[in-house]
């Protein structure tokens, strides 16, 4: 017969700490690994994402790209560095939420300036927590990969795949070496944290002005900045994150899976909203020399943090950041928007630095959100 | 030593039973707020109270969001819904600090709606309020599909006429009439088109796939569903009324109330899904199937049989790797939405 007495007090409060301890030990949510996936529309994969299509397109004799192969290794020898997270790979699981390696975009564009031509590759990917029970994005961690080079020939297609693999691949700079460096702060929290997304990015006429190829495509300028942005704020202040909104029709983010499956998650609502307003973009003359001038390249943005259907503005910022390069008179041309581009990776960084100085916003807001 | 294998063990077996299930609930946001007359800050008490009023806040917009048949079920058990308001809005996480502003201390909030128990509540109400005289309520349906067998298709008759003319224009100088001559050809075409609709011949079905689903809707909102079969219903009747036209019959519709009654049964459940065109969706690639359903819930009841809800026409779509499975998630979408539109129109009748 079980009594307390029988069992001893002593015993008892071995058993509670033991339960604890366990609870402590086995705590971890299962997630079943769904792959790697284009985010958007089946038809427009080719054209989207004409590089990672065609590598993906390369299936070996089991049918598996470089993609279903590599990433799988990727999570499988660091899926352990991720916090409170048991990541079933190819076995059978009850589980209900998935992880998936999506990528939201691919740009290369080419700029000729004077006899060089210079390449810049924009790739974000995010990892995605989905829940297929309610078919909803639970959690994303942006990745954000900028990678500039200069060459002396025009880069043909070769060229152009081969850089793409290397940019998800390569040891030292890739997604895949970025996201490794972000494992251990990566967890699933339960419902009962909130969460930030980047509602709005605005690029107001004074800036337009300095975009150089985005003029004629802003839509997609304001795409890379929210994930830029994200990226730098998830990163630096280890804060959970949904994607930005523009993106997806109706709130719905739809995934196309290597094995050409698609499915269709809604995004949820975020607790806090985050507009970023890119004010101006400028180049002034500062300091006229013999053999070159200083000019002094400032951007000005705002950030405001706050809920719209509330009705309540958490944070709202006007940030500068303010920069003197020297141009050799004897140069033709000078590519100012990579000037502004490196500029505009800096304020980010600063407009994280000054959430984390504001103590009330930071303790108020942003702890709320952190990943812990 | 053993004895703290032992419980080690247990421990671990304990702790995975308690494991990290993620409920699935629906965020509101709302602002509450409290009257604090005396100071610009709130005591623990007050926030207490901002706090309360915003999961009865919440709770109010979430129902204001609802259709107006779930609108109506939930305001009849508004008080019970409140009297125990943690259990249907669980979670309430503050979202900032709060503000003090002309006597109110307001705070916004994230809250969390237990939709599972409000369906459990609106259940337990409807089924006290049915049970009454201690009486299952038995429901049979009838839910008939369709879709295009072949189309024959007319050409447009098109009548042309034709006509022309020659006119002479002749300009005039000074000098009297000069010798030029203009012509100017006028060409005047005309005519009619003559229009025919194609004729379509229908194939009609019981679909096999929909009544499991159906059947789940109606049993969960407590009813007992009786198979069409067990009642007399000729479903073949309903089958061949809707190969040749829109509607069921009135001889059809008669025949099957007439059995239904018979057989003892309260509510007889009808619905025609037409299935249309196949098409491939743009967004996903994958073949896309629409069906159309109109349906109603026949009270067989009283001294007449009475339609006392009715649904549609509504369009559902249905994706699938290919059309046999677009056409089955569409009838699928189609049939269980109109059926708990239905259960919902009927839950509110038998409330009041």
């Amino acid at each position: 017969m079980f009594s307390l007495e029988n069992f001893g007090v002593k015993n008892f409060f071995v058993f509670v700490l033991m339960v604890f301890s366990a609870s402590a030990l086995f705590a971890s949510q299962d997630v079943k690994y769904a792959g790697f996936a284009f985010v958007g529309d089946f038809g427009d994969i080719a054209t989207r994402f004409k590089y990672t299509n065609i590598l993906n397109s390369n299936k070996d004799e089991d049918g598996r790209s470089i993609f279903d192969k590599e990433v799988q290794i990727f999570f499988q020898d660091n899926a352990s560095l991720m916090q409170g997270i048991n990541l079933t790979i190819g076995e059978d699981s009850n589980t209900k939420i998935a992880m998936a390696l999506a990528i939201t975009r691919e740009n290369i564009s080419i700029v000729n300036i004077d006899d060089f031509y210079k390449v810049v590759v924009n790739l974000s990917c995010n990892l995605t927590f989905l829940n297929f029970d309610g078919m909803k994005v639970v959690a994303t961690y942006p990745i954000y990969l900028e990678y500039i080079d200069v060459r002396k020939t025009l880069p043909d297609e070769e060229y152009k795949t081969k850089l793409i693999e290397q940019l998800f691949f390569s040891e030292d700079f890739s997604v895949l070496q970025t996201l490794k460096g972000r494992m251990q702060n990566i967890t699933l929290k339960n419902d009962a944290f909130l969460n930030m997304k980047v509602l709005n990015v605005i690029v107001e006429d004074e800036a337009k002005l300095n975009l150089q190829e985005y003029q004629d495509n802003l839509s997609m300028f304001e795409s890379i900045i929210a994930q830029r942005f994200a990226d730098t704020l998830s990163n630096r202040l280890n804060i959970s994150f949904l994607p930005y909104s523009k993106d997806y029709l109706g709130g719905k983010m739809s995934l196309v899976f290597s094995d050409a499956k698609v499915q269709d998650f809604q995004i949820p609502d975020a607790s806090y909203g985050i507009d970023l307003i890119i004010r101006k973009l400028v180049k002034n003359l500062y300091k006229e020399g013999i053999g070159e001038d200083a000019f002094l390249y400032g951007i000005y943005i705002t950030v405001k943090v706050y809920d719209p259907e509330l009705n309540r503005i958490y944070w709202d910022e006007k940030i500068k950041f303010g920069a003197v390069k020297n141009i050799p008179k004897l140069q033709k041309t000078f590519d100012d928007f990579a000037v502004f581009d490196e500029m505009t990776g800096i304020i980010m960084v600063e407009a994280t630095k000054k959430i984390k100085e504001d103590k009330k916003f930071y303790t108020e807001v942003i702890t709320r959100c952190l990943n812990k | 030593m053993f004895k703290q294998v032992t419980f080690l063990i247990c421990g671990i077996i304990l702790a995975t039973m308690v494991g990290t299930v993620q409920a699935e609930y629906k965020k509101i946001k709302v602002l509450g707020q409290v009257e604090t007359k005396i100071t610009k800050t709130a005591t623990t008490n007050q926030k207490k109270r901002a706090l309360e009023d915003a999961r009865t806040k919440a709770l109010n917009k979430y129902i204001a969001g609802l259709d107006s048949q779930r609108v109506r079920i939930l305001n009849n058990i508004i008080d019970q819904l409140k009297n125990n308001i943690t259990v249907y809005v669980p979670d309430v996480v503050a979202l900032d600090d709060g503000s003090w502003s002309n006597g109110y201390w307001t705070i916004g909030v994230e809250a969390s709606i237990n939709e599972a128990q409000i369906e459990e509540i609106i259940n337990q109400n409807i089924q006290s309020a049915s049970k009454k005289k201690g009486e299952e309520i038995y429901l049979s349906f009838v839910f008939v599909a369709r879709e295009t067998d072949s189309v024959r298709k007319f050409e447009d008759k098109k009548t042309e006429i034709t006509s022309e003319s020659e006119a002479v224009n002749i300009s005039e100088s000074e000098d009297g009439l000069s010798g030029q001559n203009e012509r100017v050809m006028e060409k005047t075409s005309g005519g009619s088109t003559e229009k025919k609709a194609d004729k379509f011949s229908y194939r009609s079905y019981i679909p096999e796939d929909i009544g499991s689903k159906v059947s789940e809707v109606f049993n969960k909102a407590e009813y007992s569903v009786v198979e069409p079969f067990e009642a007399n219903i000729d479903t073949k009747s309903f089958i061949s009324d809707f190969v040749e036209g829109d509607e069921i019959s009135d001889v059809t519709k008669k025949t099957a109330t007439s059995a239904a009654r018979s057989a003892g049964l309260n509510y007889l459940a009808v619905a025609t899904l037409d299935v249309g065109e196949q098409m491939v969706d743009q967004a996903t690639g994958m073949k896309k199937v629409y069906v159309r359903v109109n349906g109603y819930i026949w009270d067989l009841e009283g001294k007449f049989v009475r339609k006392v809800c009715s649904v549609g026409p509504v369009q559902y779509s249905g994706l699938g790797e290919d059309f046999k499975v677009a056409k089955t998630n569409a009838l699928i979408n189609a049939a269980s939405s109109a059926a708990k539109d239905l259960v919902d129109q009927l839950r509110l009748k038998q409330s009041r």
